[in-house]
């Protein structure tokens, strides 16, 4: 059974279709190519398919497709494409090494620190973002230079 | 000149640089596994060719482009394959100033370059290496014509440039994970529960999804990614196997039992006695690679050709080793690398390859397969669980006079090896099933299991002896440092009980088994930065000192733990000499990642067996490092811009778990023998 969905990525309406437990993951880098989310355990344990529902930050990888109809979806394409000054200052700070896990920590970061999060609440909420290469102290930093 | 082992090799200066109209090319078989060193060469090569960054490019890790240098391992990729293309782009520079002399009826040292446009006299002559990448032959040897430029004159070299490739790793279209070929498919391998497991019966199959079937190796194969995974998910909790008994003996459990092989490795005659002797031991489980991303290879056959993107460390090998497995001319197989997540050593990301070429060749399409991440956690290689012990013998002074170690483990390297050991996952399940090989240790000096199991304190009789367990119930391979971690861990533990023994300060007792200048400056940097020892309740310092293999890089870290239920730590204080860092902040990247990672396998890391039945499938079984658990890092480099480089990426392993596990030691007064340190560990330890 496939289902069609509407809803908003990064601010411009989007039709998709696939069956409804689809994860909304597979529909973006599939069907929509915003393949800057990635899958990394599928299991919602990783953070690495980190993506925003209504402002949220959501795992992508267990949020079924249906789930999204009619709401808001952000991405790292949107955090990018709006140059987030983040995004700059991570790569100042040479913060990451294979770079797998950014995308997730780009998108949770930067939406916290719009949303005027302290730097410890951000840390905090990272805590379900994994990150293997050790770069999370330099992450930390840049993550500190935007937030204050 | 010293030339380096790859290009004595691949000798011509055409095998390294080639030149364009669009700038300069470098071909490397060093390939990019999120460490910079993709950065490191444009750096290197930008100095000696006088041309900027951004006109660079790199070839690297393709079997029909670049050099076959061999695996991405062992810190050695500035010091082999850097060197090799700084030696490279010297000489063709020198080619082009003579070419240009010709034409210019001038002397070579009257030409100078500034961003690829060749001077005379300081002036443009219309000349550039645009204008002749054409007229020049590069075919000739690179070390008859090279002459790098020294220390003092590098501009590019020993600045901390952008990482190029880092902002492309935020979004889409990077990744050997992102990519897409017309009419491509998407695969998932069913791993068979255990190795001699035997198909009894399939399930129908879902819509729209191919099963693949070669002997017992299982694969579903869909035009849609999801549709191949809720395929796969659904057949794989289906199918009946014939499932023989899994081994009863867990993999520490091994260490202890019966030995299949014993060697000394390192031996003096005369193993004086001394007054008083020490013993320490230290016995590590298994750990995971455990990469954030899913190994994934793309295959594509046309005709006979087989074209593989695989983010192997070791294109050469793999392309060798699926010759052997699929019974296919290596001449007619290419490998291409494509980065994809870090791997930290021999991962299962040429398992996938194979994968990806079988699902293709029965498909008849491009395949892309994926493992999934109980994949990784069931059926990647490990680093292997290992138990080392040292003795040491101190004289009247105090003086160790003789030291005695002996590691227990499994060979730390089962990598591709091609026709002799092909050792790709599937291979064993295939109609014509090959077993998987014994796999090896480096010899000494480097060393595999028995890495830094000799000392580098001055120590006159030394012996080391590696023992490999008859029963491995896991898949066991390299992991960054090898043995280093444990056998850095229990040297470090070793001389600070001596020190206590001897009634020294454990500084200064280091630096009496000290002579090395470069060693003993690493050590006392590390502690001046570390500074005064608050002694609040639960807090510990531990220093950790080790020139990686004896060879490579110098480094000493002193960390400050807080041990309450669990062990936490704070600060990690950091002095390291890796000789010329071609990237700085790249270089300390690297140190700081091997910090973290060490601290994640002391404090939290093991492969959960019962008996030698692993039940590690996910994230939840197998807690890693957190943000919120990551210490402050301070980190130096206090090396010799001007001397060789040494490497970086595996020098802060040992030296990072060896200063932790020193600041548990401090904090509780007691000597942990059993990593990881967990909760279980430390009550454990005080009981």
């Amino acid at each position: 059974m496939m289902q069609t969905v509407e809803f908003s990525l990064n601010g411009k309406a989007v039709t998709v279709q696939g069956p409804p437990a689809m994860p909304l993951l597979f529909a973006l880098r599939g069907a929509l190519a915003h393949k800057g989310t990635r899958l990394g355990c599928g299991e919602g344990h990783c953070g690495a398919c980190t993506v925003t529902l209504d402002g949220v930050p959501v795992t992508s990888c267990n949020t079924p497709l249906s789930a999204v109809e009619g709401r808001a979806v952000g991405t790292v394409e949107g955090i990018v494409a709006a140059d987030h000054p983040l995004v700059a200052v991570l790569i100042r700070h040479q913060a990451g090494q294979c770079g797998y896990c950014l995308p997730g920590i780009l998108t949770k970061a930067a939406t916290l620190i719009d949303q005027g999060r302290g730097v410890d609440e951000i840390c905090a909420a990272l805590d379900e973002n994994l990150c293997r290469c050790g770069a999370h102290a330099r992450i930390l930093a840049a993550i500190a230079e935007v937030a204050s | 000149m010293n030339i380096p082992p790859p290009l004595a090799a691949f000798p011509l200066v055409s095998q390294w640089i080639t030149f364009s109209a669009d700038g300069v090319g470098i071909l490397s078989g060093r390939v990019e596994l999120g460490q910079g060193i993709t950065t490191a060469l444009i750096q290197m090569a930008a100095d000696e060719l006088d041309v900027p960054v951004e006109a660079i490019t790199t070839i690297q890790g393709h079997t029909g482009l670049s050099p076959a240098e061999g695996p991405t391992v062992g810190s050695l990729s500035i010091t082999f394959g850097g060197q090799s293309v700084r030696l490279a782009a010297s000489a063709a520079r020198m080619l082009m100033l003579q070419h240009a002399a010709g034409l210019l009826q001038a002397q070579v040292g009257d030409l100078s370059v500034r961003e690829g446009l060749i001077l005379k006299d300081g002036v443009e002559t219309g000349l550039s290496y645009a204008r002749l990448c054409s007229d020049v032959d590069l075919a000739v040897p690179a070390k008859d014509y090279a002459a790098p430029k020294p220390a003092d004159q590098r501009r590019v070299s020993g600045t901390s440039v952008p990482r190029v490739d880092l902002e492309a790793r935020l979004l889409g279209g990077y990744l050997l994970h992102d990519m897409d070929l017309p009419g491509m498919w998407h695969g998932r391998v069913i791993q068979p529960p255990s190795l001699s497991a035997t198909v009894l019966s399939l399930p129908s199959l879902p819509p729209d999804v191919q099963l693949v079937q070669e002997g017992q190796f299982l694969a579903i194969v869909a035009r849609e990614e999801y549709t191949a995974l809720s395929a796969v998910k659904k057949v794989a909790a289906q199918i009946e196997w014939t499932i023989p008994p899994i081994g009863s003996v867990h993999p520490i459990d091994a260490l202890e039992g019966e030995i299949a092989e014993s060697e000394t490795l390192y031996d003096s005659p005369d193993l004086a006695a001394g007054v008083t002797e020490i013993s320490v031991s230290v016995t590590k489980g298994v750990i995971a690679h455990a990469s954030i991303g899913p190994s994934v290879a793309v295959a594509r056959w046309e005709g006979e050709a087989l074209t593989v993107w695989a983010h192997s460390q070791n294109v050469f090998a793999l392309r060798t080793s699926l010759a052997e497995v699929l019974g296919h001319p290596a001449a007619k197989i290419t490998v291409i690398f494509v980065p994809g997540a870090g791997c930290y050593g021999h991962n299962s990301s040429d398992d996938v390859a194979l994968d990806a070429a079988l699902m293709a060749r029965a498909t008849g399409r491009p395949v892309r397969a994926l493992w999934q991440r109980e994949d990784e956690f069931l059926h990647a290689p490990f680093n292997p669980a290992m138990c080392t012990r040292m003795t040491a013998r101190l004289n009247a002074q105090g003086r160790i006079v003789s030291y005695d170690a002996r590691v227990v483990s499994p060979p730390h390297s089962t990598r591709p090896a091609g026709a002799e050991e092909p050792n790709l996952r599937a291979q064993q399940f295939l109609p014509n099933a090959m077993p998987m090989g014994p796999g090896n240790d480096a010899p000494q000096p480097q060393g595999g299991a028995d890495r830094n199991a000799v000392p580098g304190y001055i120590i006159p009789a030394v012996r080391v002896v590696r023992d490999r367990p008859a029963i491995v119930p896991y898949r066991h391979s390299a992991m960054r440092g090898l043995g280093a971690l444990a056998n850095v861990v229990a040297l470090e533990q070793l001389m600070e009980c001596c020190a206590e023994a001897a009634g020294q300060d454990s500084v200064a007792y280091r630096l009496w088994h000290l002579e090395d200048p470069r060693a003993r400056a690493v050590i006392e940097a590390a502690v001046a930065m570390a500074g005064e020892k608050d002694r609040a309740e639960g807090v510990g310092y531990g220093l950790g000192y080790a020139r990686y293999k004896n060879m490579a890089g110098y480094m000493a870290c002193v960390a400050r733990v807080l041990v309450g239920d669990e062990v936490r730590v704070t600060d990690v204080w950091s002095a390291a000499d890796v000789g010329e860092a071609v990237s700085p902040d790249g270089t300390i990247n690297q140190l700081e990642g091997g910090i973290v990672q060490a601290i994640s396998w002391a404090l939290k890391e093991e492969v959960s067996f019962a008996g030698g039945q692993n039940l590690t499938k996910s994230w939840e079984d197998y807690p890693i490092l957190r943000f919120s658990e990551v210490p402050r890092l301070h980190t130096r480099l206090i090396g010799p811009q001007d001397a060789a480089p040494l490497g970086a990426g595996e020098v802060s392993s040992g030296p990072a778990g060896a200063a932790v596990v020193n600041a548990v030691r401090n904090a509780l007064g007691a000597n942990p023998d059993r990593l990881p340190l967990t909760r279980q560990a430390l009550v454990t330890l005080l009981s």
